[in-house]
């Protein structure tokens, strides 16, 4: 018997298109390299402990130093007070509490505050945290709801998309009647309605608002797709051979849309990342224990009247970087994945 | 001497500094008031030859050879600048195009687009222009030519709309005319009235004709010289008596041979390879078919099949349009029922509903075994495919729908055997439908259907996007499949000779409606209803 011969696939050769196009390859690497990041802070490897204020308030970076006055000097930790503070007469109530604990662990309630650093790589907020180490955070919780929501849109979208685009009729009549309603109410008041009637804040909640009001732009692209599909003949042929609906939908159009879905998700990356910059700008986004690249920008509003530019600079730039680099790889997904650049090189 | 072509060469670049050669060393003589047919199969080179005569070749892509002469009354095009083919172009040559849909601006009525190229070339003024418009329609052929100057082209039948072309094309009084397949999305009837409009207004205008086709029966009505190419190279030339009655050539007379004739019906077709490989033209006549197949039990019955769609005009309104009305049709084992008709005929739409892949608004279908008893090959052979999957996995995914052996290398065994059956190579299993040609997808097509060993097989027009050497070998196919699982076909087809070829019985179908049935030789000797005559008389090279 002769050797079975395999073929690259669609995969294989865009993924060979996609190594000669350099810049999408540059753009991969970096955006793999914040994922990186991304994976090794949520496993808790770094930048656990954003929360910990190791520099001064406002400790600048270090070249910037230079230009600064001496007089911010590294504080000694305070003093712990020997006695308990005069309370006027009336005991503490607590105070014997207080002090069995002081006994029973000795070590925990003492602070063990480090000298304060006078510069830091990125420069410290108001509070002292290291910007650098708040940016990793902030790159984590932005991400992930960039990622995440995105991933949750596209899939609604595609979803609802191939339902009425495969079956037309009432189904298709009722989801673009949904369609419509999402796509009439303009995109931010509907998320801050959202977001008013959600109460809750946190990276859940704004995954859910995000993925819940953005699948409406993949919705129509596959409509239009499974619109196309159900009618060629390789999707009747499947039917003559007893294929469901489900197996023709799923198993024989959903892999030849496949070039349009991860388009649209990397789309809809970018798009999340930032809305949820503009949400915790104003307000809307993640709680005040979180982090992330917006939260960061709105504390930077108030920094900026004071001189003090580094926080705005750092989160700025890694989403500048991040997002531009995202959707250089959009690009190159798009040209290394068209079946019809295919065909020609062939 | 008209035009004269010597060692014409093209390429094309693919990207990354490759190139294919499209033509290679073409030449042959255009002399005036003749018609010359180029005559090649898909990728022959024809088309690009056509376009280079005219300089559209696409600047950038496409390369002429150094040493190619394109020479235009004596005068070597290719030495002078674009200047020159601007002067030519629409004015001493005019060229028509297969699709006429696309060919004409859809947002602007046909009267303007005429207009146009008669004010630029011509330099008349509104009124006359309008005039001489009204002249060339009604020389064409278009009724009512004064108001059908201010019809939309969706507004005119696709024969009309090629009509409009034409006579947009012989607007200027060209003294060539390169007609590039002008017919071949036409129907029979339609093809012949164009056929016959094009060879009287080149007697009557004195123009030459270059003439590109793939279908030599057209060529025998209309050429006096033939140049026959294939893989972008010339290999016969000559008279029309010449290559017709003595090719050459072994490719000339495979084409000749392949195509099956109305007059006869031959066990097998000869297939290109039997020529190429040095055997001059088959020496004694192929055995005959015996006139009808031994019928055994039905096997497909229809009764009363009726399909309607409502078509929604404007925001209340609707319309019921029929696609086919009241069809019944009985099909015996080991028959083949041809069923025949022109585009809107609703053969489609029936070859639909007796696969099940329709369900009929009234009437039934029955088969023998139960629904997938019958199974449908497609037309196009790049669609009917999926893209994403192997051949392995189409031809597998039949027999996991249907339980067909019980684990994984049971049917990959299974799907083996399938390639065999149609004469494929056993190691196509793991590659993808693009890397083959027409021919072999189509046979990947109908190993699918043979998958669940169905009783009856619709072909839906199944080798007609297939070329004439392609066609015949598919057709050898079918035929030796029938004979070997004594399966029923239903042959759906616009060109009589095939169907004449196959067919047992046949059914003529217009405008949704069965006109006349019944066995195969007797209707096409001797047809009783009108339309049935009407596509008889029109089917090219009966003469």
């Amino acid at each position: 018997m002769t050797e079975p011969v395999r073929s690259p696939g669609l995969w294989v050769l865009a993924w060979r298109r996609l190594r000669s196009d350099r810049v999408g390859l540059v753009s991969l690497v970096i955006v793999l390299f914040y994922l990186g990041v991304v994976l090794l802070s949520s496993m808790g490897w770094i930048a656990r402990d954003w929360t910990r204020e190791v520099g001064v308030n406002y400790a600048p970076p270090p070249f910037w130093a230079n230009d600064q006055d001496e007089t911010a000097k590294a504080l000694p930790p305070p003093p712990e007070p020997a006695t308990p503070p005069s309370l006027y007469g009336l005991t503490d109530p607590l105070g014997s509490v207080l002090a069995d604990i002081r006994r029973e662990y000795p070590h925990d309630l003492v602070t063990h505050d480090l000298p304060r650093r006078l510069t830091l790589p990125l420069g410290g907020d108001k509070w002292g945290h290291d910007v650098l180490t708040k940016l990793v955070k902030g790159s984590q919780t932005s991400l992930m709801v960039g990622l995440v929501s995105a991933l949750l849109a596209t899939a609604l979208g595609t979803f609802l998309g191939a339902l009425a685009g495969y079956f037309g009729g009432w189904v298709d009549d009722g989801l673009n009647w949904l369609f419509g309603v999402f796509t009439a109410i303009p995109y931010l008041l509907l998320v801050f309605a959202i977001a008013a009637v959600l109460q809750e804040r946190g990276v859940t909640t704004l995954i859910l608002i995000l993925g819940l009001t953005g699948w409406t732009g993949v919705f129509r692209l596959m409509r239009a797709e499974f619109l196309k599909h159900r009618s060629r003949e390789y999707v009747l042929a499947a039917a003559a051979m007893g294929a469901s609906h489900a197996r023709r939908m799923f198993v024989h159009i959903l892999p030849n849309t496949s070039h349009v879905i991860l388009v649209q998700l990397s789309l809809n990356v970018v798009g999340f990342i930032k809305s949820e910059v503009i949400l915790s700008f104003l307000g809307f986004g993640v709680p005040v224990d979180v982090v992330s690249w917006g939260s960061m920008l709105n504390e930077a509003q108030n920094e900026l009247v004071l001189g003090k530019w580094w926080q705005l600079a750092a989160a700025g730039t890694a989403m500048a970087i991040l997002v531009t680099a995202f959707s250089m790889l959009t690009d190159a997904l798009r040209d290394a994945l068209d079946p019809r650049l295919q065909r020609r090189e062939d | 001497m008209l035009l004269r072509v010597r060692n014409l060469r093209v390429d094309f670049q693919t990207g990354r500094g490759r190139s294919t050669t499209a033509v290679r060393n073409l030449g042959f003589d255009l002399p005036e008031r003749t018609t010359l047919a180029l005559v090649g199969e898909s990728g022959s080179g024809k088309s690009v030859t056509a376009l280079s005569l005219m300089g559209l070749l696409p600047q950038g892509l496409a390369q002429l050879g150094g040493e190619s002469e394109i020479v235009w009354q004596g005068h070597n095009l290719l030495q002078g600048g674009e200047e020159r083919w601007q002067a030519l172009r629409g004015r001493e040559m005019a060229m028509i195009f297969q699709e006429p849909m696309t060919s004409l601006n859809p947002v602007f009525p046909v009267g303007a687009q005429l207009m146009e190229g008669l004010r630029l070339h011509m330099g008349l003024s509104r009124q006359a222009a309008r005039d001489r418009a009204a002249e060339l329609l009604e020389l064409v052929g278009i009724p009512e030519p004064r108001r059908r100057l201010d019809a939309y082209p969706h507004e005119l039948s696709g024969g009309q709309q090629q009509r409009v072309m034409i006579a947009m094309a012989i607007s200027t009084h060209p003294r060539l005319l390169i007609a590039d397949e002008p017919t071949t999305a036409l129907d029979v009837t339609i093809q012949r009235q164009i056929m016959e409009l094009l060879m009287k207004l080149q007697q009557d205008m004195g123009m030459s004709m270059l003439f590109i086709t793939h279908d030599l029966a057209l060529v025998s009505e209309l050429a006096t010289q033939v140049v026959v190419m294939r893989h972008g190279e010339l290999r016969e030339a000559g008279s029309l008596r010449q290559v017709f009655d003595a090719p050459a050539d072994p490719y000339t007379q495979a084409l000749l041979a392949c195509r099956p004739r109305m007059g006869e019906r031959p066990r097998r077709l000869p297939v290109i390879e039997d020529f190429m490989r040095g055997a001059t033209r088959a020496a004694s006549p192929p055995p005959q078919r015996s006139p009808v197949s031994p019928g055994g039990e039905v096997l497909l019955t229809a009764r009363g099949l009726c399909k309607h769609y409502v078509i929604r005009e404007g925001l209340w309104k609707q319309r019921v349009f029929s696609a086919v009305r009241d069809v019944s049709l009985e099909v015996g084992q080991g028959r083949t029922l041809g069923v025949v008709g022109e585009s809107g005929s609703g053969k489609t739409t029936l070859g639909l509903m007796l696969a099940g892949i329709l369900r009929p608004d009234q009437g039934s279908v029955e088969v023998g075994t139960g629904p997938h008893g019958v199974q449908i090959v497609f037309q196009n052979p790049y669609a009917s495919l999926n893209p994403r999957f192997t051949v392995a996995h189409i031809l597998m995914e039949p027999l996991l729908l249907h339980g067909v052996g019980t684990t994984r290398l049971e049917r990959e065994e299974r799907a083996r055997e399938l390639l065999d059956q149609v004469g494929l190579p056993r190691n196509a299993m793991g590659r993808y439908p693009h890397e083959f040609s027409g021919g072999q997808r189509q046979r990947i097509a109908i190993a699918r259907c043979l998958a669940l060993r169905p009783e009856v097989l619709v072909c839906d027009e199944s080798v007609s996007a297939l070329d004439v050497s392609v066609q015949a070998q598919v057709l050898n196919l079918l035929r030796d499949l029938q004979d070997e699982y004594h399966m029923s076909y239903v042959f759906i087809s616009h060109d009589l000779a095939v169907v004449h070829h196959m067919a047992d019985d046949i059914l003529v179908m217009q405008q949704g409606r069965v006109v006349e049935a019944g066995p195969a030789d007797r209707l096409f000797a001797d047809p009783q209803h009108p339309y049935t005559r009407r596509l008889l008389e029109a089917v090219p090279g009966r003469r």
